[in-house]
Order: structure tokens, then C-alpha cells, then sequence
């Protein structure tokens, strides 16, 4: 009853508790969901960007979408995967701090500090941010810097 | 291509404008063994559209019903 009550006045995406899907979500359909966010991370245009980032932090509550944007990469290629494993992580890395950091809008950087959070939630993915010690030095450039404090929920 | 985005306003509104705990597994008690996709496949295809606000709608409802 308590949960019912609190469920009403949540935020859309707040409460994941009494609404997730317990069924998987159809495996033959996230390759789909994920090319499209991936398109929409990596593109220009910051309002969408901006609803891809959320809905891409939404999905990530669920260990199925954790592990597949882990293991394919190409999802956040743009802003996080790429900066985080493979090759050349110190350049990418470093243009992922200078992205957030000149990036006007705190909304997008809330959703781009969220989905890496989100992703530490999986040890494969919390070992690979590990590896560099530099996050901490980012967060913190970015909460400084920024002024995250501003920044709002959207009315979802 | 009007009828895509009436759709999706109406099902974002259902949604949003009403108590999630009630709506939201309306929507999951779709997938039948006929449909396992339901109700994900329909939002799934309209991504391919060209459209901004169907592509945005889809996404933000597949946001609500996954997470």
C-alpha cells in the first residue's frame, strides 16, 4: 500500500521499483533501440541528444541494457564507451572531460554522469571505469565548474 | 504519418497524465505468446521513420515501459 502511494507521486522514471518489466525486453529489438540512441548520442543536435541521453539512462536500470552498452560500445561510442576501453583511452577520455566541461547545459551532463554511474553498476563496466583514476577528476571539475546544482528535472 | 504521431501522443499521455502503477502493466500485459514483442515491436519500428517528434515520442514511451 505504502508503495502504491508512493508510486503516485514518483517521477516517471524514479521509481523503477513498481513498474519494470519483469519480462526481458525482446532481445531481437535492443540492437534497434540501442543504433538509434547511438545515433542520436553521437549527432550535434543537443535537445535530442538530450532525450536519447534520458531514455538511454532509463534503460540502463535494467542489467540486460547495462551488459549490451557495455559489450557493444557503439551505443555511447561518442561520449563514454570510446573514452573509457580500447585503444586510445587517454585521448578520448580526455576529450570526454573537455566535452562535458564546455558543454552549456547541465541537463546533458546530469544524463551523461548518470548513464556512467548506471554502467559502474555491472562489475565488467565498474573495472573498466576503474582503470582510470581520472573520473574522480572529472566528476569533481564538472560539479565545480558547472554548477550541476541548477540543473532540473524534465516533466516526463 | 499524422496517424503515427496521434498515436504516440495519446499512448505518452496515457502514461504520463495517469497513475503509472495502473497504466504501465497494461501496456507489458500486452506481449502474448502470438506477439512477444508487444509492446515493444510497434515502438521499435517507428524508429526507422525519418520523422523527429515520432522517433522522439517512441523513444520517451520506450523509456517509460523499459525502465
Amino acid at each position: 500500500m505504502s508503495r502504491v502511494r508512493a508510486c503516485v507521486y514518483c517521477h516517471a522514471f524514479a521509481d523503477p521499483a513498481c513498474r519494470t518489466d519483469n519480462k526481458p525486453f525482446p532481445y531481437n529489438l535492443a540492437g534497434t533501440l540501442l543504433a538509434s540512441l547511438q545515433g542520436l548520442l553521437n549527432g550535434s543536435r543537443i535537445p535530442l541528444w538530450e532525450v536519447a541521453a534520458q531514455v538511454l539512462a532509463a534503460v540502463l536500470g535494467k542489467k540486460q541494457f547495462r551488459l549490451a552498452v557495455w559489450e557493444e560500445g557503439e551505443c555511447i561510442s561518442g561520449w563514454v564507451h570510446r573514452a573509457l576501453r580500447g585503444g586510445a583511452q587517454a585521448d578520448s577520455l580526455f576529450s570526454l572531460i573537455k566535452s562535458l566541461k564546455s558543454n552549456p547545459n547541465p541537463q546533458a551532463q546530469y544524463w551523461a554522469i548518470t548513464s556512467i554511474w548506471q554502467l559502474s553498476f555491472e562489475r565488467m563496466a565498474a573495472e573498466g571505469l576503474d582503470k582510470w583514476v581520472t573520473i574522480s577528476l572529472f566528476h569533481r571539475s564538472i560539479f565545480t565548474d558547472n554548477g550541476l546544482g541548477n540543473t532540473t528535472s524534465l516533466p516526463f | 504519418m499524422d496517424t503515427v504521431q496521434a498515436v504516440l501522443v495519446s499512448i505518452n499521455d496515457m502514461l504520463v497524465q495517469n497513475d503509472p502503477t495502473t497504466t504501465i502493466p497494461l501496456f507489458h500485459n500486452l506481449a502474448t505468446s502470438e506477439h512477444p514483442d508487444d509492446p515493444y515491436g510497434p515502438l521499435i519500428n517507428v524508429l526507422g521513420m525519418e520523422e523527429e517528434l515520432v522517433v522522439l515520442a517512441s523513444l520517451r514511451i520506450l523509456g517509460l515501459l523499459v525502465s
